[in-house]
């Protein structure tokens, strides 16, 4: 088997890639998508230890952390949704003037 | 050792074919073009998932993220974006604080994971052995419903608070109607 410093590397590459992109796009639902691609990515370190260990204690959290993300993109998405009805654009920046 | 030579380069095939449509997928202008590389990066992890012999997660992972998730994604891409909402890449100081800043993460991260020798003893009873007497399945199964029979059922808890609120919140003027 592979030693398992690639998996790590590909895991904090993926990582990196997402907190770029949730730090410059201004599209909220592309910002979303990094998030997704953070947590796709803290699955992956998880899964790979867990395998290597050859235990399923690190598959099930991983497996609980596919079930939050669901409920977070559902939500996310809502969310999203209000503040297309409100101000007729999604960037983040109108999230400043949710309020009044 | 010709399989496992195979099976290696299958793993960096995989590695950056994810990296290339993460790179796509945060600094491609169209949305539409983010979620399809979107889903590509979970297709590509799902395969990898079924290359550690985790066969099962990578199946969860292929039904609940390309199945579910990432449709909505879509769905929401196409009921909300007009063709004009296209965002370009300019170097401003936006983009250049937050290179700087991933460049620093990057650079705290890598040497930690490149120089990571720790042992990796067998732990659990997911071995070969016993995939073989037992299952794959089985084995799964038993984690599943014996030891975190409890979280599952707190996870159903979860998933209807979310629909609850999901419902909640995109309801139009429910205020006026209760």
């Amino acid at each position: 088997m592979l030693i398992i410093n690639n998996l790590l590397l590909l895991s904090v590459i993926l990582f990196t890639i997402g907190f770029l992109g949730l730090l410059t796009r201004r599209n909220a639902i592309v910002a979303f998508m990094s998030v997704e691609i953070m947590l796709n990515a803290g699955n992956l370190l998880i899964v790979s230890f867990a395998s290597y260990h050859r235990s399923l204690d690190g598959v099930m959290i991983a497996f609980f952390m596919i079930v939050i993300a669901a409920v977070e993109a559902v939500v996310g998405l809502s969310i999203i949704l209000m503040l297309h009805r409100h101000k007729a654009g999604i960037y983040i920046n109108n999230f400043n003037t949710l309020g009044s | 050792m010709e399989a496992s030579l195979l099976s290696n380069s299958l793993f960096w095939v995989l590695g950056s074919v994810a990296i290339i449509a993460a790179s796509v997928a945060v600094l491609a202008p169209n949305p539409m073009y983010s979620g399809l590389s979107l889903m590509l990066i979970f297709f590509v992890l799902a395969a990898i998932y079924i290359w550690m012999k985790q066969e099962y997660f990578g199946a969860m992972q292929l039904l609940i993220y390309v199945g579910a998730i990432m449709v909505l994604f879509i769905f929401m891409i196409m009921l909300l974006n007009t063709r004009t909402d296209f965002e370009e890449i300019n170097l401003n100081w936006r983009w250049g604080t937050a290179f700087l800043l991933s460049i620093g993460l990057m650079s705290v991260l890598i040497p930690a994971v490149v120089n990571f020798k720790g042992s990796l003893p067998v732990l659990g009873n997911y071995t070969e052995n016993n995939i073989e007497l037992i299952g794959a399945s089985e084995l799964f199964a038993e984690a599943l419903w014996e030891k975190s029979i409890l979280i599952v059922e707190l996870m159903s808890i979860l998933l209807l608070v979310g629909v609850l609120g999901a419902v909640v919140l995109t309801k139009k003027n429910y205020t006026d109607q209760i």
